[in-house]
């Protein structure tokens, strides 16, 4: 279980989303009322069903998406600036026909016009080994020529190279088979040691992962948080029915 | 380099090749050099058969086909470079507006381009040639314009594709402008669908030549190309056909070339159906 130095002033905080997909006739709800909060440095995993508002939450939490009502605070500078995603399919989320080294520095020659050609390099780097892959042989590989594992990994290296403050990843190991996914759970205990200071928010409908990874877990059902509190709480005591529904499924 | 050492390769790569090449270089020679003249007529050997003196032959006004020709590769050349940079400009435009993310702009972009689509060339071709009589401007224009909205209704699926995709999301995420992914992101993911489309475009575009210089609204009488050669001579296929034939012979190789170049082009230029591109270099 990873160990945190929580401090009290939440990262990001959000209060009260609402947030309606559709429009009249096909309007639908898919957040009540949502109030969370991300400190610094910790794990948090949002979990629940399929649809059950854990992606939109995120989302909204990141600037991606707008609430209908409801805040976000973030204590920080801007967030699209701050933060890093990582989404389900890493094949998807790497274009194809760029190479590992210029995927992984994007981020920086957007926002990081000051850096000069070698400084950027020597990010990239550092980044890929952080997630446990060796820039001389992957800089300069394209996405075809990568196992959906070190796929994933690359764009791990693409979230944290401009060093945010939050990092989103949106079901990071669904899309990877089993046999890999160690490797990602890895990459993240690796950037968690050596960047103590950045949040993690994981969704996740993997019970097992949210154990290993998580410090707090959020449960979702249907757009409203059922119950939220520390992992050990949460999986080893949990408050409502529909939580002990969702871990007795998982250990099936 | 590598690109070129793949078309190669192909048998038909190096067909498309070796036309375009030789296209290229009678062009660029028939600026200093042709047999005859352009302008030598010789009254006694009108519709002469090939000879020593004339290769190809001659024309009604008993000038030198082979000469013609030449010097029209130049026109066409000319006439194709423009209108594939004007139907890719604009196309490309028109794919900009169409994944934009103001869905307003997008939503009547798509309107306007299936609207514009149904006006025909030849149409096109007949209102310009108004203003601008026959001239280089009225086919560039027309063909361009036409193409243009093609090729953008062809690519706009993959480029669509690549707008929605979880790469120009994360860019988008960490700052990028609009205009950035579309210039990195999007077009080179939309260029195998570009390439064939341009490439195509081009073959047309020497048809049309020869199409609309027939109609009289095309290359000004007087200035050599083989749409002109044509059509000066396909009255007279009965009695003649050999001056038909070289010019049609001619517009055909090209024609199949250019199309042939388009798809070996995308496939040796794409990283992705090409692993020489993939390989590791400095």
């Amino acid at each position: 279980m990873p160990t945190t130095s929580m401090s009290h002033a939440p990262l990001l905080s959000v209060r009260n989303i609402d947030k309606s997909f559709g429009r009249r006739a096909d309007r639908r709800q898919v957040l009540f009322d949502v109030s969370a909060d991300v400190y610094p440095g910790e794990c948090l995993a949002v979990i629940g069903g399929s649809g059950s508002g854990k992606s939109t939450l995120t989302r909204i939490m990141l600037g991606l998406d707008t609430a209908d009502s409801g805040t976000v605070t973030y204590a920080g500078g801007d967030i699209r600036r701050e933060s890093g995603l990582v989404f389900q399919d890493p094949f998807s989320s790497l274009d194809p026909r760029w190479r590992v080294g210029r995927s992984v520095a994007e981020p920086l020659r957007i926002q990081r016009r000051d850096l000069s050609r070698d400084e950027i390099a020597a990010r990239v780097a550092a980044a890929l080994r952080t997630v446990g892959l060796d820039p001389a042989v992957f800089l300069g590989r394209y996405p075809i020529d990568l196992s959906g594992g070190q796929a994933q990994r690359v764009a791990i290296a693409r979230a944290i190279v401009n060093e945010p403050r939050v990092i989103l990843a949106d079901e990071p190991m669904s899309a990877i088979d089993v046999a890999a996914r160690i490797q990602i759970l890895d990459a993240f205990a690796a950037i968690r040691e050596t960047r103590r200071e950045t949040a993690l928010v994981m969704v996740s409908h993997d019970l097992g992962v949210v154990q290993h990874i998580a410090d707090r877990i959020l449960v979702l059902h249907d757009g409203r948080v059922e119950e939220c509190g520390p992992t050990y709480a949460v999986l080893g005591d949990p408050q409502s029915a529909y939580t002990r529904e969702l871990i007795a499924s998982a250990s099936l | 380099m590598i690109v070129l050492r793949s078309m190669w390769r192909r048998g038909e790569g190096k067909f498309a090749l070796v036309v375009l090449s030789l296209w290229l270089l009678v062009a660029l020679v028939s600026l200093f050099w042709t047999p005859q003249p352009l302008l030598a007529t010789d009254g006694y050997h009108v519709w002469a058969k090939p000879s020593a003196a004339h290769w190809l032959g001659t024309d009604g006004t008993g000038a030198d086909v082979l000469s013609w020709l030449m010097a029209g590769s130049r026109t066409n050349l000319l006439i194709v470079i423009l209108t594939v940079l004007f139907a890719g400009a604009f196309g490309l435009l028109l794919v900009a507006a169409m994944v934009a993310r103001n869905t307003a702009l997008a939503g009547a972009s798509v309107v306007v381009i299936d609207a514009l689509i149904s006006i025909p060339t030849v149409l096109l071709a007949l209102i310009l040639a108004v203003p601008l009589g026959a001239s280089i401007t009225v086919i560039v224009v027309a063909c361009g314009f036409g193409y243009g909205l093609n090729l953008a209704r062809v690519a706009r699926p993959a480029a669509l594709l690549a707008a929605r995709s979880s790469y120009v999301e994360s860019a988008l995420a960490a700052g990028a402008s609009g205009w950035w992914t579309f210039v990195r992101h999007i077009v080179p993911n939309t260029l195998p669908v570009l390439l064939v489309q341009l490439s195509l475009s081009a073959g047309t575009a020497v048809l049309a030549e020869s199409g609309l210089t027939y109609l009289g609204i095309g290359v000004p009488s007087g200035v050599p190309s083989w749409g002109h050669s044509l059509a000066t001579s396909v009255k007279f296929i009965n009695v003649y056909p050999l001056t038909v034939l070289w010019p049609g012979l001619i517009v055909t190789i090209v024609v199949v070339a250019l199309n042939v170049f388009g798809d070996v082009l995308r496939d040796a230029a794409d990283p992705l159906s090409n692993p020489e591109l993939r390989e590791i270099r400095d």
